[in-house]
């Protein structure tokens, strides 16, 4: 088990290394992307600010702890973006049509590792970089404080956001096995998990038990900031720690279960 | 022993009917009559350690979907498969470690970066030790005739050159059994010879058991003593290749250079005209006669030279494929 998992992030790690050389191959492509990682950020930025000018307090956020919502979520979806997804996910419908897949499904190491880890994307670095800066002028600026076990329950539910959003990004986008050609089902993933940057109280009753319980996006940055910021109790920990085993557990049946489809019906 | 065994493999695909026409499409959305393809039907053969096996047909016979179950990338429909004692389709990575599959129209390598980048990668991913790595790669290298371009990114590597550097990253971890699907589609003549004397030349070195699929008759001819054909998903031969002719060619081709002229009508009396382009002649006669009408070409014509041929392989395999008679 340690062996297996040094090993993985050996070979991540050279992967790493690859997509570093890759991405800064055509350096103006490179610096281009960085560009358009900033733009975004601006973007977001102005949207707050122009919410905000309107009106003081958004579902009892204020203006300061939205910034810091918001730089949770730039953080959470350019992590979930720049690892499972713009390289990764993304290319699956394409390996599938192309037969790429048959290339990876032949290699000693685990095929989902493959398809969905396999190579960062080192261009979102700087708009997580801006995502910290935002929630750091964020803090500074409420007032708000917090304690160590609200840090540490705050770091392991983001976390276990992560999972999930992995989770669902692997079950999502395997539904591609079932429709060839179906090269949105990613983006689809990827709006699912863009979900997650409202806060909590913006979904009520039906909706709030739909995103809390099938497709957990309260889980991934609202909740945890909810849980840092004091809104929400501690005590969400040994939920959120369940539904990542839960949601974890199912990617890997659906992705098997994909598999066993494409090798059945594929030609 | 037998590395490979494949027992009455059955391998069908469900695929649907559609009528012509977007009310076909529609109709088709709502109810859908479904019907069987057979890729492969009932093929069962045994390859032994160190073989050079030939896998011919046609296209759409069924040799890619065979290799691919052979590989683990397709559930058969049916049959018994053990390849080094494994069944494949499980993909454990004990046996990926021990075969290669390499598909002529794929590639693995990173097309941006120099291709000692992807073998370094596939060292990992295969665990291979530094010193069998370094070992691998320089008699791989020296036999391929690489050296200068190990770094040169594959994007800048000609078709011939990037086909050389896919086998090293298949091979890089020494695996025992290669299975190799149309290794010299698209290149030229030169190279494709050179390709055919690196598979000799590692077959013979390494003992490794090789199954190649290819539609070029040289390949086949020149590095596999056993071929075994295959269409429609069934298989039609299995043996040495020089059997082929003798079983199914009943015939032999006599040309002949004529110092005088001699009517096509003439000929063909005596046999099915092949070729007819005066002074030469080309005529198919059946086997058992061909001394006789050999003989009676002589005595009754005057010719310059005669020669009692064997038809050309290509030619009997065609005519098994479409079925004709050969006389």
């Amino acid at each position: 088990m340690v062996n297996n998992i040094s090993r993985y992030l050996k070979i991540w790690f050279k992967m790493a290394g690859v997509s570093m050389q890759l991405e800064t191959e055509y350096r103006s492509s490179f610096i281009l992307e960085i560009l358009v990682e900033i733009g975004f950020f601006v973007v977001t930025l102005i949207n707050i600010a122009v919410i905000y000018s309107n009106v003081p307090l958004v579902v009892g956020w204020t203006k300061w702890e939205a910034m810091i919502l918001m730089g949770m979520y730039m953080v959470f979806s350019e992590i979930v973006l720049g690892l499972a997804f713009i390289f990764n996910l993304r290319t699956l419908p394409d390996k599938i049509t192309k037969g790429d897949l048959d290339l990876i499904l032949l290699k000693p190491i685990d095929s989902q590792f493959q398809v969905s880890l396999w190579r960062p994307y080192f261009a979102s670095f700087p708009s997580l970089l801006s995502g910290i800066v935002v929630i750091f002028v964020g803090f500074a600026q409420s007032q708000i404080r917090f304690n160590i076990i609200q840090f540490l329950t705050f770091i392991l539910i983001f976390l276990c956001g992560l999972l999930i959003a992995y989770s669902l990004g692997i079950i999502i986008s395997s539904l591609v096995f079932w429709f060839i050609n179906a090269d949105s089902l990613p983006d689809l993933a990827e709006e699912v998990i863009f979900l997650s940057g409202r806060p909590s109280g913006v979904f009520p009753g039906f909706w709030r038990y739909l995103f809390l319980l099938i497709i957990p996006v309260i889980i991934m940055v609202s909740l945890p900031v909810e849980v840092l910021t004091g809104k929400q109790s501690v005590l969400w920990l040994p939920f959120a720690v369940i539904m990542a085993a839960i949601f974890l557990f199912l990617s890997r049946r659906f992705w098997l279960f994909a598999l066993r489809h494409y090798s059945s019906a594929s030609s | 022993m037998s590395l490979i065994s494949v027992h009455n493999l059955q391998k069908f695909y469900r695929v649907h009917q559609k009528e012509p026409g977007l009310s076909g499409s529609i109709k088709s959305l709502f109810h859908r009559k479904y019907y069987d393809v057979k890729a492969v039907d009932g093929v069962s053969f045994e390859i032994g350690e160190g073989e050079l096996v030939g896998f011919i047909g046609p296209n759409g016979a069924g040799k890619t979907t065979t290799l691919k179950v052979l590989s683990g990338l397709l559930y058969p429909t049916s049959g018994d498969i053990s390849v080094l004692g494994y069944i494949p389709w499980e993909r454990k990575p004990a046996f990926q470690k021990q075969f290669s599959l390499v598909m002529g129209q794929k590639n693995q390598l990173w097309w941006d970066l120099p291709a000692i980048e992807s073998f370094i990668l596939n060292k990992e991913i295969y665990e291979v030790p530094d010193d069998q790595y370094k070992q691998t790669l320089n008699e791989l290298v020296s036999l391929l005739e690489v050296e200068d371009i190990l770094k040169v990114q594959v994007r800048k590597l000609s078709l011939g050159q990037r086909m050389k550097m896919e086998l090293i990253a298949a091979l890089i971890h020494s695996p025992k059994i290669l299975f190799l699907d149309e290794p010299t589609i698209g290149l030229d003549v030169v190279m494709q010879k050179k390709m055919r004397e690196f598979i000799k030349a590692y077959n013979r070195k390494f003992r490794a058991t090789i199954i190649l699929t290819s539609h070029y008759m040289d390949d086949v001819k020149e590095l596999c003593e056993r071929v075994i054909i295959i269409d429609k998903g069934r298989l039609l031969f299995d043996g040495r290749l020089d059997e082929i002719t003798r079983k199914y060619a009943d015939h032999k081709l006599i040309s002949a250079v004529f110092s005088d002229h001699i009517t096509r009508a003439d000929l063909a009396k005596l046999g099915t005209v092949k070729e007819y382009d005066l002074p030469k002649a080309v005529i198919s006669v059946k086997r058992a006669e061909a001394p006789q009408i050999a003989a009676k070409l002589l005595e009754k014509y005057p010719i310059e030279d005669l020669n009692i041929e064997e038809p050309q392989i290509e030619d009997v395999i065609r005519e098994v494929f479409t079925g004709r008679d050969l006389a």
